[in-house]
């Protein structure tokens, strides 16, 4: 099981996060807090193996914040959750010692994955993030070298370019004459395998890799 | 002399004997004298004759019945004409002949020995045209004089003349007016010592100090705008003056001050750059008001709206997984809320960081630059560099707002006009100052400014504005076809009188 603590300062939005990690089974959030003297002092009572953490708080910048982390507990596993998504901060972030930098809309999606790959020691870095930092950060990162489409099956690739092709739910359910329930559980699996966050991200990727069919 | 050049002689002879009248005549033929000449008698005719015409000579009788030689030299006299007269006597007497030069008689000859009377003749006419010469080069003179009289009293600007020492020898009225001085008191008087003894602060001005005798002895003419005159009074205006020396065979023998009243301007001046001060601690006031209303509007819509979206992102897409296989229409409709989640989320990403970029609080301006411009080639496809002295590169907010505010209008002008495929940002920190240069290789800014719109010169306008207040320097240049510079340079301690230095530049 592991262990989490979450740092955020809008309690709407840890409630979010208990729920998208409730149906994870082998992650527990043990902890919450709302400012970074909070968190410390939850860090060092409770037994925790990932701390998930808010960007931009009230009083001590996350960055700060961050680096003391990274000071007391050397090992702990910080990701950082963020309303920003300009690779600046990830950059910073990653350079602060965080294990992952997430923006929080991306949360539905990815944050399952990366509890997991920073609880297990690694660095998460999300394809599109890896893709702007790549000057930075090299080729030692969770996307590896295959692109990340090529994890789809067949049947997931054949929805992810209609998807692409901006087709709704319904019509591609009729296309392919399954529920639309169906067609809506395999796009969520598409995006986590493809560790994207919104359709917008789907159609981006799509036409960056030239996976469109053109007419 | 030039005798020669008399030629008839016209002769008013005054003789009642007719003898004596021949022997004069005969005298004078005898003597070679061109002449014509008309004898009269009386006093009546005098007045007659010196009314009808000009005479060269009078040469007249002593006594006569009618009236006496005196009584010729009283009429000469009264009506202020210049007649040599001669005068002829038959009784010799020493008393008379003084008597009568005094009166103004010219000569005093002896009826019996005639002999001096051509010569004296000759050498009266001819004293007379010179003495009349003389009147009229005198009158041309005197009329000269009073033109000039005229004309220097006429004069809008003061006038003070003096000697090489510095003394006064005339002011003209203006200069009076002026000064509250007559003429006629000052005159003799030392004129810095008497006007011009305090220098503009009000402190003492002694007179070595005072560069116009430097100037003027060395034959140059000075001028200036910034000191003051006194008056009489011990009040004072502001002058602007040019003392020019007179020459004379090299040497300085006078010095001309020209000077008039600038107080007025003066104050419209200082009015002036007060209100450009005015306007411009205004302009920085609602620079920074605008900024710190930015600033909150772009974190409250990032944070809080941003925050909120998200969550409600979170609960729509944990739905999406609850809905039974019957419920694809509710299905479909919370996918399609999510996808319009997220490009509200995007737009408001995109509004916040058109107002301010979250990031220049958050990271500093390094971080800033790198992201602003590394947007600028996604959207244009220009190339470009970075070149950060420091890694994080962080100042005041100020400041910090500034450079990036200038580096944003600069990329803004790329993009829209320069028609540029490289930009090369060079952000140097050194110990007193920042120093950003911003190159591009575009078409020049002298070709933009053809081509642009309206709003161009105002950002430019900005930019200078807002380095300006801070106590900083700007250059841009940009040739045709050789891209455009911008430069600038602004001090770390942020001067707090940086007007001083503008506003002296402007005036000089």
């Amino acid at each position: 099981m592991i262990k989490v603590l979450l740092v955020d300062d809008h309690a709407i939005l840890r409630e979010g996060l208990k729920l998208i990690l409730a149906d994870s089974d082998d992650i527990e959030v043990v902890g919450e807090a709302s400012d970074g003297m909070e968190a410390l002092r939850l860090m060092r009572k409770l037994d925790i193996h990932v701390m998930v953490m808010d960007m931009t708080m009230p009083g001590r910048s996350g960055l700060e914040l961050l680096k003391q982390i990274k000071s007391d507990q050397p090992k702990l596993p910080v990701l950082i959750l963020s309303m920003h998504s300009e690779e600046q901060y990830a950059i910073r972030a990653y350079k602060a010692g965080a294990s992952g930098y997430l923006t929080k809309e991306s949360a539905s999606t990815l944050l399952v994955s990366a509890i997991r790959k920073a609880a297990s020691g690694g660095i998460f870095i999300s394809p599109a993030s890896a893709e702007r930092m790549a000057m930075e950060f090299n080729s030692n990162t969770s996307s590896g070298d295959k692109p990340p489409h090529t994890l789809l099956s067949d049947r997931e690739f054949q929805i992810f370019k209609l998807l692409a092709d901006g087709q709704g739910l319904t019509e591609i359910a009729n296309r392919l004459s399954v529920s639309v329930k169906t067609i809506s559980t395999h796009k969520t699996h598409i995006l986590q395998k493809m560790q994207l966050t919104t359709n917008a991200d789907l159609i981006r990727y799509a036409i960056k890799h030239q996976l469109l069919d053109m007419p | 002399m030039n005798t020669t050049q008399i030629g008839k002689i016209s002769i008013l002879m005054i003789e009642d004997d007719k003898l004596d009248e021949a022997l004069v005549i005969s005298t004078l033929e005898r003597d070679g004298l061109s002449f014509e000449h008309t004898a009269i008698q009386n006093k009546q005719d005098l007045h007659t004759l010196l009314d009808s015409r000009p005479w060269d000579v009078i040469v007249s009788d002593y006594n006569l019945p009618a009236f006496s030689a005196y009584e010729v030299l009283d009429i000469l006299e009264a009506n202020n004409l210049d007649i040599p007269c001669i005068v002829i006597s038959g009784c010799l007497n020493e008393e008379t002949a003084v008597t009568l030069l005094k009166k103004g008689a010219h000569d005093f000859i002896p009826k019996h020995n005639l002999v001096r009377l051509v010569p004296a003749i000759r050498r009266e006419v001819a004293e007379a045209k010179n003495r009349a010469t003389k009147r009229q080069v005198e009158q041309a003179l005197k009329q000269k004089e009073k033109l000039l009289n005229n004309i220097v009293g006429a004069l809008g600007e003061g006038l003070a003349v003096t000697d090489a020492q510095g003394r006064i020898l005339f002011i003209n009225p203006e200069a009076e007016r002026l000064l509250g001085w007559r003429n006629n008191e000052v005159s003799g008087l030392n004129l810095h010592r008497l006007i011009h003894y305090l220098k503009a602060d009000g402190s003492p001005y002694p007179e070595q100090d005072c560069p116009v005798g430097n100037y003027t002895r060395q034959g140059i003419p000075y001028r200036t705008e910034d000191e003051i005159f006194i008056r009489r009074d011990g009040s004072f205006f502001e002058v602007s003056y040019v003392a020019t020396p007179i020459r004379e065979n090299d040497q300085v023998i006078a010095v001309v001050t020209a000077f008039h009243d600038i107080s007025r301007r003066k104050q419209a001046e200082r009015e002036l750059n007060e209100s450009r001060c005015r306007l411009r601690e205004l302009s920085s006031f609602l620079q920074s008001v605008r900024e710190e209303e930015r600033t909150r509007i772009a974190r409250e819509l990032h944070d809080e709206l941003g925050q909120a979206l998200t969550a409600l992102k979170m609960d729509l897409t944990w739905l999406l997984t609850r809905f039974a296989d019957d419920q694809d229409e509710m299905l479909v409709k919370t996918d399609n809320m999510i996808t319009l989640v997220d490009s509200t989320v995007d737009s408001m990403r995109r509004i916040s960081a058109n107002l301010r970029p979250g990031l220049l609080d958050d990271l500093g301006l390094a971080a800033t630059a790198e992201w602003l411009l590394a947007e600028f080639q996604e959207r244009t496809g220009v190339e470009y560099t970075l070149k950060i002295s420091h890694e994080e590169f962080d100042f005041d907010n100020v400041l910090n707002t500034t450079i990036f505010r200038i580096l944003q209008e600069a990329v803004t002008n790329v993009a829209r006009h320069a028609k540029a495929s490289r930009l090369d940002v060079e952000l140097e920190d050194c110990d007193e100052r920042i120093v950003l240069s911003i190159k591009d290789d575009g078409i020049g800014l002298i070709h933009q400014a053809a081509s642009a719109n309206k709003r161009k010169p105002f950002g430019l306008l900005g930019i200078r504005e807002r380095v300006t207040s801070l106590g900083g320097h700007i250059d841009i240049t940009g040739q045709a076809g050789q891209g455009t510079k911008i430069r600038v340079m602004l001090p770390k301690q942020v001067i707090t009188e940086p007007l001083k230095e503008h506003d002296k530049s402007i005036a000089g």
